[in-house]
């Protein structure tokens, strides 16, 4: 199910009103949100030749959730189990062999839909490279929707047991909570990646109707509809997806103009969809996570990282760079445990070697900044050039564009053929509209407005009276209507 | 801009590493409210101000069904508001706007096809004539999304007659056996996306005579040719059977006409040019040659002069002055070359007005020319709005063998405007046809599938299998053949599906395919157009 659409509407209403109705019911309520959100997850288009595949894919998602919630439980059982209080090694022993199973079993069951093909076409294409030339057939795989985000969230949640971070709950109704932790329907197929210790303490108590976060649940739907639809959607149908398909047909400035374009349209969609997780769990009295705060204002990568899709940069910091040693020890590990990161997160995002170059751009400019930092002997001066940090803005803004041009582009050769139109391209702009120069403008400058005013627009609108509040939305959802008449597209972020 | 949510829950999450019992056990001590405690928690919450604009927003959103005058205001389509009726408000479609776009500066230097793209071989088709089973090109992914083969449909059995027998020509190498063919449509034929792919398959089996027509200059922002150049400078005004129009209406063979008065206004015709420094680009064949350029112009009393050049030289001086009589009439200016690179400017003298339609590049070698005629916002009505003895002065001037028209995505758009007049201004289109190249044969190529968001998902626009059937029903009834793209697709829920495949076959707007997705369709019409060619020759 769509959040662009009349049907999530429906849902939403339909079940905001059961939930508050149900509010001091823990076990029902609960019992509630898992069924929508298993409602939810069923609904969507896996095409006709997969037409009750979501139901299988539930059983997957239901599956990974049981199997964590025992093996944690197993791994905390082995801390405190009478063997393991003579005997520490054992215990440490078979917490690690549990953490093991779940790590194991969770990637395998990620790397199984997400990388096989990609495997079997890198292997066929490096035995090629050796001489052998075999031709295996590729295995028809259809992408369970949010399997990366629902993978790791899993994943946190039995490696904060084995960390002895969090304590696994008992009692009734634990499981059914943690299943809800896993697939409450606002983050389920696109985050923000949520933490056990943010959201399990959340789901047991009873939830609280707060007049002032409601408000702000629903001027964050808005905005986020705003944001999908009229410049995500506009500015993919009208320049960007053209321009990606055909770089070479375009200019060198509707070229640039592409890839600005699609810089704000990949946060515009991905955090326009986030606007609409975080403001529809408010309404349920639940707070989710920030995760995009104007990525683009940063002045260094280091500084984007801790902007943009901040659940799942934080996720990689402390299940995997940490893990691996993080900026502790000599400085070509850090370099090393940074580009593993960035490389394993370019590959989380989709198997394509598109993303592991941007993995591996981001993480070659990230190891860059830190050693550049140690020559410098401190990260930040003292005083601060206000030229300075423009121009650092303005360098780091066109790195992350650079890097997006992988991320986009279907295949290096249109990546390359795009880099060079910029360069070598003409210079007419016949296929630049009006409307995508002025979307693209309006974005980036409300982008780079002070929070201070998008802080001020919310307490407005929370002030405003009930129906004047209505009426807002009236004209958004109006517009929204308007702009999308030819249909919404897919959020960029549920093929990941 | 900011996706905001920096403030932490009002009460700090008790999760932490020690006290995951206890929370879930004292839940119900944590129960407060905000709002009416004496009333039911379901009608403390709708008391609230978030309860009561939701109301507000429902209150809004209801007032438009109250009266049919509304319905554009409605944020939901009600059963009866479905689009059960096809196309707009009159006969013509569009209610004409007359007048001129001025044009920019327009460079369409076109290099060949990418190099991670499959080479353009020859198909073998090996799909016995009329079998509905899937030819072995199809690649696994469009089996995946459900493409299909369809044959070309043609209950006669001697629609596409004239076609075949160009093509037998051309395939023996007949010097001068060229065979042409006009494509018209909308916006997936502006950008020269499908018919680009047509034409480079034809060429690789039966000869490269050419590129074809093309626009003197842009009339649409996406307007392209692939392997040709072309450039244009500023000074062109334009005027377009979807408007703004001319109030004489004679638009060409393409749709479009172009004035200038300025002298020094010009636009150039050219061969592709490779990529430079990429040897793949480099050893691109299409489009590199040329031997005769022919400029689509028109006779008119007090007309201009423009000058041609031909690879930056002088060759030849046109006077666009009538001659005799005031009737104006398409006229045509050819200037040849040894078969090879060549580039032909046009410049107009200015001090009166210059009229101009198009440039063809063609080649005195047997083989197939492919004319894309996009109209950006096409109908198939449209093409009615040209002046009746003028279009047929333009196609025989060109003397295609085949006419194919390729519609159906903007009316599926439209509304009010009953089936049956739509099947009737159809067929009068067609007549037209028929009647200017008796012996070329036609073909209507159906609507392509077009998705909106359904209960179920992307799901096909109701209209769409309603334009196809009308489309097929007067096709027949004029004697052309039928191409059914729709099921070809892979039928109900195609676009959906095209659109969520990776690489993306359809666009983001549900409507126009991709690079990928126009290039499937070319080699499904082409697979059809040969089994055909060969179940005749049998």
């Amino acid at each position: 199910m769509n959040f662009v659409s009349a049907h999530y509407a429906l849902f939403f209403c339909a079940i905001f009103v059961a939930f508050w109705a149900l509010r001091s019911r823990h076990v029902e309520r609960t019992v509630l949100l898992v069924l929508a959100s298993a409602w939810f997850y069923t609904r969507f288009d896996y095409g006709p030749r997969h037409p009750r595949i979501g139901w299988l894919y539930l059983a997957v998602l239901f599956c990974s959730a049981a199997i964590d919630f025992g093996l944690s439980r197993a791994i905390h059982e082995a801390d405190t189990s009478p063997r393991a209080l003579s005997d520490a090694e054992w215990g440490t022993r078979r917490r690690k062999r549990l953490l093991l199973i779940s790590i194991v079993y969770n990637l395998g069951v990620l790397a199984w839909f997400k990388y096989t093909n990609f495997g079997i076409d890198t292997a066929r294409h490096l035995l090629g490279a050796l001489g052998v030339h075999v031709s295996p057939r590729t295995l028809s795989i259809v992408l369970p929707i949010g399997i990366s985000f629902f993978t790791f969230e899993t994943m946190s949640y039995t490696i904060d047991v084995y960390r002895r971070e969090l304590v696994p709950p008992r009692g009734k109704g634990a499981f059914l909570e943690y299943l809800l932790f896993i697939s409450f329907f606002p983050h389920l197929v696109a985050g923000p990646i949520i933490r056990p210790k943010d959201m399990l303490p959340q789901l047991r108590r009873d939830p609280v109707f707060d007049e002032g976060r409601a408000s702000e649940g629903m001027f964050l739907i808005a905005t986020g509809l705003l944001k999908k639809v009229v410049i995500a959607d506009y500015l993919a149908l009208n320049h960007v997806d053209r321009v990606f398909d055909r770089p070479e047909w375009f200019s060198a400035p509707e070229n640039l103009a592409a890839v600005y374009g699609y810089a704000l349209q990949i946060y515009c969609d991905f955090s326009g969809y986030t606007d609409i997780a975080i403001g529809s769990a408010l309404l349920l009295g639940y707070v989710l996570p920030k995760n995009f705060d104007s990525p683009y204002k940063s002045r260094s990568l280091q500084e984007f990282w801790h902007r943009w899709h901040i659940s799942l940069s934080s996720w990689l910091r402390d299940y995997l760079y940490i893990p691996l040693g993080g900026s502790k020890g000599p400085a070509w590990k850090t370099y090393r445990n940074l580009m593993i990161t960035m490389l394993l997160g370019g590959l989380w995002h989709g198997a394509s070697w598109n993303f592991v170059v941007w993995g591996a751009l981001h993480g070659a400019a990230l190891a860059f900044t830190r050693m550049w930092q140690r020559r410098a002997g401190a990260s930040d001066p003292p005083v601060r050039d206000p030229r300075a940090e423009v121009l650092k803005g303005v360098l780091t803004f066109h790195y992350v564009c650079l890097a997006w041009i992988f991320f986009r582009a279907d295949g290096f050769a249109r990546a390359r053929m795009m880099i060079r139109q910029i360069f070598l391209g003409g210079w007419h702009v016949a296929n630049l509209s009006r409307g995508v120069a002025l979307v693209i403008a309006l974005g980036f400058v409300s982008h780079l407005l002070p929070d201070d005013l998008y802080q001020r627009a919310r307490r407005g609108f929370s002030s405003l009276p009930a129906p004047a509040q209505g009426g807002v939305l009236f004209l958004v959802a109006l517009l929204v209507k308007k702009v999308a008449s030819a249909g919404v597209a897919p959020f960029v972020y549920f093929q990941f | 801009m900011t996706a905001s949510l920096a403030e932490p829950p009002s009460r700090p999450p008790r999760g932490s590493a020690d006290d995951g019992q206890a929370v879930a056990s004292d839940a119900s001590a944590e129960a407060t409210f905000v709002g009416d405690r004496t009333r039911g928690p379901v009608a403390a919450v709708l008391a609230t101000k978030p309860a009561r604009a939701i109301a507000s927003f429902l209150l809004l959103a209801a007032i438009p069904y109250l009266h049919p005058s509304l319905k554009s205001l409605r944020l939901v389509a009600l059963p009866g508001d479905a689009r059960d009726v096809v196309t707009a408000d009159g006969p013509t479609g569009i209610t004409p706007e007359y007048g001129e776009l001025a044009l920019d500066k327009a460079n369409n230097d076109k290099p060949p096809i990418l190099d991670d793209q499959e080479p353009m071989a020859p198909l073998e088709l090996v799909a016995p004539a009329g079998s509905t089973t899937a030819p072995p090109m199809l690649s696994e992914q469009a089996i995946a999304v459900g493409a299909q083969y369809r044959p070309v449909e043609d209950p006669t059995g001697h629609a596409m007659d004239g076609f075949f027998a160009s093509l037998r020509k051309s395939e023996q190498g007949a010097p001068g056996a060229v065979t042409r063919v006009a494509h018209y449509g909308d916006s997936l034929i502006v950008s020269d996306f499908m018919s680009s792919t047509l034409r480079r398959r034809f060429q690789s089996r039966f000869g490269d005579a050419g590129h074809g027509f093309v626009l003197m200059a842009k009339p649409w922002a996406w307007y392209f040719h692939q392997d040709v150049s072309h450039w244009s400078s500023d000074g062109w005004k334009t005027s377009r059977i979807v408007n703004p129009r001319i109030a004489d209406e004679l638009y060409g063979y393409g749709g479009a006409t172009f004035r200038t008065f300025e002298g020094g206004t010009k636009s150039t015709f050219g061969t592709a040019k490779a990529i430079a420094g990429d040897p793949k680009s480099e050893k691109e064949a299409f489009g590199r040659r040329v031997s005769r350029f022919e400029v689509h112009y028109l006779e008119q009393p007090d007309g201009g002069s423009f000058d041609l050049l031909l690879d930056g030289k002088k060759v030849q001086s046109v006077s666009t002055r009538l001659k005799t009589g005031d009737t104006k009439k398409i006229a045509v200016a050819r200037v040849t070359a040894e078969d090879g690179e060549h580039s032909l400017e046009i410049r107009a003298q200015g001090g009166a007005e210059a009229r101009f339609f198009g440039v063809v590049l063609e080649r005195d070698v047997a083989g197939v020319v492919w004319d894309a005629l996009g109209v950006n916002g096409g109908r198939a009505r449209i093409l009615d709005v040209n002046d009746d003895g003028h279009w047929a002065e333009s196609l025989r001037a060109r003397a295609p063998a085949l006419v194919i028209l390729q519609y159906g995505t903007n009316e599926s758009e439209d509304t009010g405007y009953p089936q049956e007049q739509y099947e009737a201004t159809l067929e009068a289109v067609l007549k037209q046809v028929r009647v200017a190249l008796p012996e070329s044969s036609c073909l209507v190529i159906g609507a392509m599938d077009r998705a909106g968001h359904g209960a179920a998902g992307m799901e096909t626009r109701p209209i769409i299998p309603k334009l196809v059937d009308s489309q097929r029903k007067v096709a027949f009834k004029s004697g052309c053949a039928f191409w059914d793209t729709y099921l070809a697709m892979g039928g109900p829920g195609a676009m959906g599906r095209w659109s969520k495949a990776s690489p993306k076959l359809g666009g983001g707007d549900l409507t126009h395919p991709t690079m990928a997705g126009a290039t499937l369709l070319g080699d499904l019409l082409y697979a059809a157009l040969m089994n055909g060619y060969a179940t005749a020759a049998r």
